[in-house]
């Protein structure tokens, strides 16, 4: 303090002023009978508690304005605004819900209002209808609250009209002020006035003071954050309902399809027809060209290959389009987006499409033909079940030359059933189609090799006892009509499935997810059981995994089946499966099964001659052996007789020489005889 | 109104001790005698309305003063509000039951005029703490800030009142004192 400091305060010491004491006493006199007029006075009593009031909520303006320090008692700033809090919090709670379900009811009138016209103009009328009921209920029922509040709290009144809208900012402040957030029960007095008030507070502030038990312990209200986030007795057990849809959605319940492929690339290998390799997409297949090689062999390039016409027909003019250039087609890939160039893919497949179009019209001009010949020559017909009929297995659809569709396909082929053709395919092909087989085979198996695809094993080119087991396979009914034209093709009869390497050394690891889930595709596949081939190297007594290989083909036909589980063609497993890309796959698939069935045809044609060559040069062959043969029994013949004859003559003089030496040929003889008796 | 009747003794105590500070303290701040008063009556009507309360502060003047200064400021606002019967000059208005001719009048218009010129925050605090006498914690429930705020409200009053005091001084060339 300065040394003015005493004298300012003697000068203000000036200023105070004290009743004397005749003027205190009039003064304390009329102040009692002041305060007995106020006792029965109920106007003059509110008007001075509306006075003490208005001292309070300046009070609140002094707090709101300057803030303070913590832990400085304010008086009843924090139990005023406790109490404006929670209303404040729940009345906005019941207002956010009252405008939630105002929101969501016209965003669903919106939504009907786009899908039916008249409807959703009723229910927009509804909304707003709803919208005009939930505004008059909301003002009816914030006014008696407040006006019901008014009468017996002014306090609260008068103060939510300073908090109104910043409760949570008034709440801050408070926090500020009283120190910490866990200022327990225990206030400072001037922070709770009224906590022993008896009935007269009652009637001044309502009926708080501690009598609402949801409040915290600091008589802050808790905050409802709901059940929703905190579940206070641990996780809860999943109802029926949610758990199948969790387990549909995440694949561990039995609703859960397996999907078609597995890791090795194929799927069951009765999907495929029996034909394992045609899943091995890598394969190179036959096409017109090893079919025209073939017929060079045969031929020995003196006459033309027998599909030449038909290309030379075929390309008009320009390069034909050929399966391998539907296979061999690239798309150039696309920026920032999966998949192909959509406009490339789809240039591309129309001119597939056009040109295919043609060559299929062709072709059924060339069927007819084809049919025409071959009704005529008999001995072509075997022909047809040649190993170039087989489907390619690189081509685009794999899976469309499946089982299912390779049936109808006797039909055209000259009418002759498949099941005789088959049944006599075997030995007619073991015995006359020596060479064809012969010179396909090598070639095949270099394009396989030269694939460099494994799970072909080489064995089922080459070997050719595999053809001996079709006649055994077709015990089971449906075989030989399912599976015609495959009696060349040594992976079709797969009997060598069990020994083959990859079947036989299946994982362990492997087999456990299997055997799970094959037995929930079990009762997906309409036939209950495989056919048992219980002399299997693996030993699989169980039920069928999905990779192991089915050797006796498919003894049943089910196209839906097949058509479920059918496999993505390798090739293009890869890319990713987009929509755009899924249907440029299935419309190149479409082309190039055309495609085959055509190159097909082809190559029958072209076998059938090279057979009807073979055929020739072993007839020739067997003639010829056949005359040797002759010649040399004959030869035989005579050599024999000449033999017994000098024999005899060589006994005759050996006769005529022993006849002088009879006795002692008898004692040189006995000798021996004797010594041994 | 279930008030016993021992609080009117009690209020009645606190009356004839703090009644004539507040009055003096309404006089200072702007109010005439009448108004003074009547506000006077009116804070220890309230305080004995909240009696249950009151009597359990350690200061229950402080409280008085409280709803007196704000019926005070109420009504000045009120009479800005209606901009009438204003008072050019507060001082000319402001009479001391004990104003007496003589040197100290003439101070005490001095300081009064001072005084008006203060802030109305340290003007409070300066009345309350050093015309008044009320302790620090009365004054901060008084004013409703906290005991820091009086000491700093005091102490910014007190300077400004010396200054204004010097600057009055010596305008009377040291005429005064």
């Amino acid at each position: 303090m300065s040394a003015n400091e005493p004298l300012v305060a003697d000068e203000l010491a000036l200023l105070g002023a004290e009743f004397d004491d005749t003027e205190l006493d009039r003064r304390v006199t009329e102040f009692r009978s002041a305060l007995r007029r106020l006792r029965d006075d109920p106007v003059e009593a509110v008007r001075i508690n509306e006075l003490v009031m208005d001292a309070e909520h300046a009070q609140l303006d002094v707090v709101k304005t300057t803030g303070g320090e913590p832990g400085e008692p304010i008086l009843g700033e924090a139990w005023i605004l406790d109490r404006l809090i929670e209303r404040e919090k729940t009345g906005r709670r019941d207002r956010y819900r009252v405008l939630g379900a105002v929101i969501g009811f016209a965003a669903l009138s919106l939504t009907m209002l786009a899908v039916s016209p008249r409807f959703g103009i009723a229910l927009v009328v509804a909304t707003i209808v709803m919208a005009g009921l939930v505004a008059a209920v909301a003002v009816r029922i914030r006014s008696p609250r407040d006006s019901g509040n008014a009468g017996d709290d002014p306090l609260l009144d008068f103060a939510r009209s300073i908090v109104h809208s910043s409760a949570t900012d008034r709440e801050v402040i408070r926090y500020i002020r009283s120190g910490s957030a866990q200022d327990s029960g225990a206030w400072p007095s001037a922070q709770r006035p009224h906590s022993g008030e008896t009935a007269s507070s009652a009637a001044r502030y309502g009926s708080r003071s501690g009598s609402d038990r949801r409040e915290g312990p600091g008589g802050r209200r808790e905050v409802p954050f709901g059940p929703e986030i905190s579940w206070p007795y641990g996780f809860r057990q999943l109802d029926p309902e949610s758990r199948e849809v969790l387990e549909s959605a995440y694949g561990t319940g039995p609703v859960y399809q397996q999907p078609a492929m597995d890791d090795y690339g194929y799927g069951h290998p009765s999907d495929r027809g029996g034909t394992p390799r045609r899943q091995s997409g890598d394969e190179v297949p036959l096409t017109l060209a090893d079919a025209q090689e073939l017929a060079e062999r045969l031929h020995g390039g003196k006459s033309a290959p027998p599909g030449g016409g038909m290309q030379q027909r075929q390309s008009g003019g320009k390069a034909p389009l050929t399966p391998a250039d539907v296979r061999n087609k690239q798309f150039s890939a696309t920026r920032l987006r999966p998949g192909y160039d959509e406009e490339e893919v789809d240039a591309f497949l129309d001119e597939v499409e056009a040109e295919l179009n043609r060559v299929i019209q062709e072709n059924e001009e060339l069927r007819v033909e084809l049919a025409e010949v071959l009704r005529g020559g008999k001995s072509a017909v075997p022909a047809l079940s040649s190993p170039l009929s087989d489907p390619k297995p690189g081509m685009m659809a794999p899976e469309r030359i499946g089982p299912e569709r390779r049936q109808p396909e006797p039909a055209p082929r000259g009418g002759v059933p498949r099941s005789d053709t088959a049944a006599r395919a075997p030995s007619l092909a073991q015995q006359t189609g020596e060479q064809a087989t012969a010179a396909v085979r090598p070639s095949r198996s270099a394009d396989s090799q030269a694939s460099g695809r494994s799970s072909y094993p080489e064995q089922w080119h080459n070997d050719p006892h595999l053809d001996d087991r079709v006649p055994a396979g077709s015990s089971r009914p449906g075989t030989a009509a399912v599976r015609p034209g495959h009696d060349l093709d040594g992976p079709e009869i797969t009997s060598s499935w069990p020994t083959r390497p990859e079947a036989g050394n299946v994982e362990p690891g492997y087999d456990e997810p299997l055997d799970d889930e094959s037995r929930y595709q079990e009762p997906r596949r309409n036939v209950p059981a495989y056919p048992q081939h219980s002399g299997g190297p693996q030993g699989s007594s169980g039920p069928q995994r999905r990779v192991e290989p089915q050797p006796h083909g498919q003894p049943r036909q089910q196209p839906g089946y097949s058509e479920r589980r059918r496999p993505e063609p390798p090739t293009r497993s890869g890319v990713t499966r987009s929509d755009t890309t899924a249907r440029v796959t299935s419309r190149a698939q479409q082309a190039g099964e055309q495609a085959i069935a055509d190159e097909r045809r082809e190559m029958d044609e072209a076998l059938a001659r090279a057979r009807r060559e073979a055929d020739e040069i072993i007839s020739d062959a067997r003639a010829r052996a056949e005359s040797l043969e002759r010649d040399a029994q004959e030869q035989h013949r005579q050599a024999i007789g000449s033999l017994v004859q000098t024999r005899e003559e060589l006994e005759r003089g050996i006769a005529d020489l022993r006849d002088p030496e009879d006795e002692t040929k008898d004692e040189t003889e006995n000798v021996p005889d004797t010594r041994m008796t | 109104m279930s008030l016993e009747e021992n609080y009117d003794d009690e209020v009645t105590v606190l009356y004839r001790k703090w009644a004539g500070k507040v009055q003096g303290f309404l006089l200072n701040m702007g109010c005439d005698h009448g108004l003074a008063e009547e506000i006077t009556n009116d804070a220890f009507k309230g305080a004995w309305l909240r009696w249950q309360y009151v009597r359990t502060l350690d200061q229950p003047e402080g409280y008085v003063f409280m709803i007196a200064r704000n019926e005070r400021s109420r009504r000045q606002r009120k009479h800005d509000r209606r901009a009438k019967d204003l008072h050019p000059d507060p001082g000319d208005t402001m009479r001391s039951h004990q104003d007496d001719p003589g040197q100290d009048a003439v101070d005490r218009a001095v300081v009064r005029q001072a005084l008006q010129q203060l802030p109305p925050r340290p003007r409070e605090a300066v009345l309350l703490r050093d015309v008044v006498g009320l302790t620090e914690a009365a004054t901060a429930e008084a004013i409703g800030v906290s005991k820091g705020s009086v000491k700093r409200y005091t102490s910014e009053g007190r300077q400004r009142l010396r200054l204004l005091l010097q600057e009055f001084r010596y305008r009377q060339g040291g005429n005064y004192r």
